[in-house]
């Protein structure tokens, strides 16, 4: 890939960030939360998007970046006032900006049209359409004649250095080599500051090495900027925000002539200045990247007496604690090119079989557990184990990145219907391997449609109810018992019953006079072609019934489920394995073969007495368990490997549970014990087999085959298999 | 007369590599560098070029930049160079 073009890809993947922070950050104001800091963070992400645009000269995305920014900076001077109306536009600002860079990406540009509209609505709220402050808030915030707001003073420090005056700023920065090397430019930094007031220019050339010993790709160059203007060190710091890590920085004031001799009724300054000396004193020394040339123990370059020296990469001088937002962007993270991983965990899948094999062999050629080559044995397993959690823990991912492109689609179907939504998120640092978090996009996708058109009333319906006319849809992520649970709820009507019992046995799933509880009613709406809307809508009546969406979480290895109290809503709740790449099952023997069913799967095993073993018909029959009859499925006979019937009595009976047909009772000749088993794919490596999920590697070598339960027990209630039908034996 | 280099239009951190060389390559004889095509300086190829300059006076050649466009002529001034690329005489009279 040409240079470039990697750097590019880095600043996609910055954008995908930056996107998710700009729209939580709104998300958050939305639901209330009042943190100034809230406000920096989103023009920061809105800034940089633009910064990187830039370099790039993605024209129209800078574009529409520059109006919104505007737009912004202004909320953050307290020119415009931040009130819902404008969170909810900024947020569908947010929306046209992550298409423009969506478009981008494709070498293409955003929706002009769309652009336009939104442009022109920003712009009328930077002008103070719809924003301006009412008069009452006027009278107490006045803006002076350059127009900007002072805010009342309850004096702290922070408020004193955000008040602008006309002051003379020394900036100082040195680019690094990485700076040029990730397309920006030294001269954009000069133009920006340019912007900000009257400057003069200094080319610093001291480290310039003689013409032959110059390294082209190498910084050499300083500037020292005088900067006079009206702006806050932190408007200055802007500048430098995208280049943070890979330019050198300070930025100092020289001291006003006549402010520390000021007395009167206004401010100790001289007691301020001494707090902010002892805060300087106190905080922790931030992480330097800068480059130091003189010595260790000197941060700042080029220091002019009589002058405060605030460097660059300590933003946080005179808070007590960094904002959590900070101390995460301080931690050092590497970007690894995922096929890598995927590369070293397919390996350590080999390592796992290569173990369990070598332990066979040991145990053959008579080694005791106690031997020192037993021991030995032991610790390699450990080892390995721990060896697969932590390449398990590279490829984990919250499902954050998956959350965070919900918000948008319930304001879109919230628009399409017209109904008021809040979606509430929690859980989002929940981690999941990402072969999960490539595929559940789409289940929690269609069950938050089906909430919202489905699941919430309208604003009359829900005054009319008695509830407030916004509706609460809630989708959490969480741990449980080895598996990640997702649940997607809302405080809508609830299941309607008698309507879905009717509609079930209008289409004939159940007969008239069957008799359900309250939970078998709901799980109805899984079954295939049920579909509650009377009218095909756009939004999740697109043919696609909650079938569908159990169909591609069984396929994950997951349930899926609903509880639903009445006018009070429903919860989905989903529960999925954390990877699959490994799975816990029970190695089985059926008619020679060595077969693994999943754990998750599995209820009990028994070894049924004879008298438990009802025969039914030719083939077939139930098994009584504890005062309920359960179907006995022949897994040799259905996966077409005997056609004899083995008797229960002589056999294992495993309990599953399967979504398909309920309970079942799966037969086998004998069970050899749980083991953890790499997965490998039948799909990719042969072609997929009906009954079979996946195959794995035993520690004798052999391949054995792992069961599809659910799949399995739908092939019993049909037809043996026929004879041209792919069936798959596993290889000796 | 000295020898011509023409340089090219962007002068970026692709550039600075070639700049020396090509530069590398006229060392030892005064040589005029042609900055009319230029459209974008950037500061690594500044570097180059500033360096160039020191090392040709110390070899007691002239290294010249004419002529000059719009945009160089602004970059330089931008990273406040001219004096360092011999743009600007000082009042004086010498180069600096």
């Amino acid at each position: 890939m040409d240079e470039l073009e990697e750097i590019k890809v880095t600043f996609f993947q910055e954008c995908d960030e930056l996107l998710g922070d700009l729209e939580s950050g709104l998300l958050s104001i939305d639901a209330g939360d009042t943190e100034p800091e809230l406000v920096n963070a989103i023009f920061r992400a809105v800034h940089s998007v633009k910064g990187g645009a830039g370099a790039f000269g993605l024209e129209a995305l800078v574009r529409f970046a520059h109006v919104f920014e505007t737009l912004l900076d202004n909320v953050r001077g307290g020119k415009t006032l931040l009130e819902s109306d404008l969170v909810k536009v900024l947020l569908r600002a947010a929306d046209v900006l992550a298409d423009h860079v969506a478009a981008a990406k494709l070498g293409g540009e955003g929706d002009a049209a769309a652009t336009a509209a939104m442009v022109e609505e920003l712009e009328a709220w930077t002008s103070g359409g719809p924003g301006l402050a009412p008069p009452s808030l006027q009278a107490d915030v006045q803006p002076n004649e350059d127009g900007i707001v002072f805010k009342p003073v309850t004096l702290s420090l922070p408020e004193f250095e955000d008040v602008p005056k006309e002051q003379v700023w020394t900036i100082t920065f040195q680019p690094m080599d990485a700076l040029y090397a990730r397309a920006n430019e030294a001269g954009l930094l000069i133009r920006e500051i340019e912007r900000l007031g009257e400057v003069e220019v200094e080319l610093l050339d001291d480290a310039l090495p003689v013409f032959d010993s110059l390294e082209p790709e190498t910084a050499y160059f300083a500037w020292k900027v005088r900067l006079k203007a009206d702006v806050t060190e932190e408007k200055i710091r802007e500048v430098f925000e995208f280049v943070e890590d890979h330019c050198s920085t300070t930025i100092a004031r020289e001291a006003p002539p006549t402010a520390l001799v000021e007395t009167g009724p206004g401010p100790d300054i001289a007691a301020i200045l001494a707090a902010a000396q002892a805060a300087f004193t106190e905080a922790e020394p931030p992480p330097r990247p800068q480059r130091i040339e003189a010595s260790d123990t000197e941060p700042v370059l080029h220091a002019e007496p009589a002058t405060s020296v605030v460097p660059l990469a300590q933003p946080a001088t005179v808070r007590a604690s960094p904002a959590p937002a900070a101390e995460k962007a301080n931690q050092a993270t590497i970007r690894v090119d995922p096929e890598r991983i995927d590369t070293l965990i397919d390996l350590v899948g080999e390592l796992v079989i290569n173990q369990a094999m070598l332990a066979q062999r040991v145990a053959g050629h008579g080694f005791a557990a106690s031997s020192d080559v037993g021991r030995g044995l032991d610790e390699l397993e450990q080892l390995t184990r721990d060896i697969q959690d932590s390449v398990m823990a590279i490829r984990a991912q919250p499902v954050k990145s998956v959350f965070q492109r919900m918000p948008r689609l319930v304001r879109e179907i919230a628009g399409l219907t017209g109904k008021q939504v809040r979606l509430v998120t929690d859980g989002e640092n929940t981690e999941v391997d990402k072969t999960v978090i490539e595929r559940i996009s789409e289940p929690i996708t269609h069950m938050l449609r089906n909430a919202i058109d489905h699941g919430l009333e309208s604003a009359e319906d829900r005054a009319a109810a008695g509830k407030p006319p916004e509706g609460t849809v809630r989708l959490a992520a969480l741990h449980r018992g080895g598996r990640i649970v997702i649940e997607v709820g809302d405080d809508g009507r609830g299941i309607n019953r008698p309507r879905v019992r009717q509609i079930a046995i209008d289409r004939g799933l159940i007969a008239a006079d069957a008799q359900l509880t309250d939970e078998e009613v709901d799980n109805l709406i899984f079954l295939p072609g049920f579909s509650t809307a009377s009218q095909v809508s756009d939004i999740s009546g697109r043919g696609v019934g909650m079938d569908v969406v159990r169909k591609s979480v069984q396929g994950l290895g997951g349930r899926i489920s609903i509880s639903s109290r009445p006018g009070l809503g429903s919860t989905f709740t989903l529960s999925l394995p954390l990877t699959l790449a490994v799975l816990d099952g029970m190695v089985i023997d059926v008619a020679g073969q060595t077969l693994v069913v999943p754990l998750t799967a599995i209820v009990e095993s028994l070894r049924p007495a004879a008298s438990e073993v009802k025969k039914l018909g030719v083939q077939g029959g139930v098994l009584a368990v504890r005062d309920a009859y359960v179907p006995l499925v022949d897994i040799g006979r259905v996966l077409g490997f005997q056609t004899a019937e083995i008797n229960p009595a002589e056999g294992v009976v495993l309990l599953v549970d399967s979504e398909v047909g309920g309970r079942a009772a799966l037969v086998a000749d004998s069970i050899h014990g749980q083991r953890q088993v790499v997965i490998k794919s039948l799909e990719s490596n042969y072609q997929q087999v009906p009954g079979i999920a996946a195959a794995t590697i035993l520690g004798d070598g052999r391949v054995a085959l792992i069961l599809d339960v659910d799949a399995l027990v739908a092939m019993s209630k049909r037809e043996p298999p026929r004879m041209h039908e792919p069936s798959i034996q596993a290889a000796e | 007369m000295p020898s011509t280099l023409c340089l090219d239009a962007v002068l970026d951190l692709k550039a600075a590599q070639p700049l020396k060389a090509a530069l590398t390559e006229h060392r030892g004889a005064s040589v005029q560098l042609d900055a009319s095509n230029v459209e974008r300086l950037g500061g690594l190829c500044l570097q180059v070029l500033v360096a160039a300059r020191r090392a040709w006076s110390e070899d007691g050649h002239d290294l010249t930049i004419e002529p000059r466009s719009a945009a160089f002529s602004a970059a330089a001034a931008l990273f406040a160079a001219e004096a360092h690329l011999g743009l600007r005489v000082d009042t004086d009279g010498d180069v600096s």
